[in-house]
């Protein structure tokens, strides 16, 4: 019952190593790579070079430039996550294998979102600190954006820990309240009168072009980036749920194997019946 | 003063990237590894 994988054309491996041309997965993936690098190399210049010293702040609010595309690409990437976990709770039933999908992209946007939500949580206290004088304050924005950080940790802490066949449901309900969290985030300094700086986007105050421009820059680098990033861990996991299918599989063949011949056609109950 | 803040704040940010970036390309290795004993189907459906 155990063939011999090397020969089969099915595997992914074998395709892999026998490449696609032009076309694999990998030129693109190292071009995007290079694409990546050009464009954070551009963000970073645009950021410290070009951008204008700002009047009040001076050097330090240059963190802005990270510090504001770290904030949208978090919202971002909790979307995607709590779309995914929406489409998973769908088609888990009625479409398996689009769920596991859903499933893995879930996982895959939750992860970067984390990453730039922690980015978001330690820039910010390093430029409060010489602005404000403090590092922290428990005003709403700051508050509600550790609660999401947690709450999407939890979901992360959840996955990797929780076992049984209800995690996967479990995990995409908790991705799903939890995303309630960003509106509130975002809303926080219009809804509460906050110690954080308004929104950039409709906001009441006025940014240079060359500050927009810097912003834009960092934004398109860091969203190439963390797409990246995010496709990789989609793959990852993908390639996982497909391991751990296929070790289930070879499990069962194994155990149908060690069985003794008492099928049905040979065992003494039907010839009896 | 804030000269300093701001290049620890680049630091940082670089330093949280790359590391998430590094524990990929760990778990990629140690899925190749898995791959290499239990090689997979092309999808599901086969």
């Amino acid at each position: 019952m155990n063939p011999s994988h090397s020969n089969s054309p099915n595997y992914p491996a074998e395709r892999s190593r026998s490449g696609q041309g032009l076309f694999s997965g990998k030129i693109w993936g190292l071009a995007w790579l290079l694409l990546t690098c050009g464009l954070l190399v551009q963000g970073f210049h645009q950021a410290i070079f070009v951008a204008p010293t700002e009047e009040t702040m001076g050097e330090i609010q240059r963190i802005f430039y990270y510090h504001v595309p770290s904030a949208w690409l978090t919202f971002l990437f909790f979307l995607i996550s709590f779309i995914a976990s929406i489409v998973y709770l769908l088609s888990k039933r009625k479409h398996p294998l689009r769920a596991l999908g859903a499933d893995a992209l879930a996982l895959a946007s939750a992860e970067v979102g984390v990453v730039f939500c922690t980015v978001v949580l330690i820039t910010g206290p390093i430029w409060a600190r010489p602005v404000w004088g403090i590092w922290w304050t428990w005003d709403e924005r700051l508050t509600s954006t550790l609660v999401l950080w947690l709450i999407y940790c939890s979901y992360l802490l959840l996955r990797r820990f929780a076992a049984g066949p209800q995690m996967q449901t479990l995990a995409a309900v908790l991705a799903i309240f939890g995303y309630v969290d960003v509106p509130i985030v975002y809303f926080s300094t219009r809804w509460w009168r906050t110690q954080h700086p308004g929104p950039v986007i409709g906001g009441n105050g006025y940014l240079d072009p060359q500050m927009w421009k810097a912003i834009e820059w960092n934004v398109l680098a860091w969203l190439s980036w963390g797409l990246l990033l995010m496709v990789t861990r989609y793959i990852m996991e993908r390639k996982r749920q497909l391991i751990e299918q296929h070790a289930a599989l070879r499990a069962l063949e194994a155990s149908l194997d060690a069985m003794p011949e008492t099928g049905p056609e040979r065992g003494p109950e039907r010839g009896q019946a | 003063m804030s000269h300093r803040h701001l290049v620890i704040a680049y630091v940082v940010t670089w330093v949280i990237q790359l590391s998430y970036a590094g524990f990929l390309t760990g778990k990629w290795f140690a899925l190749r590894k898995a791959e290499r004993e239990f090689p997979t189907y092309e999808d599901f459906g086969e």
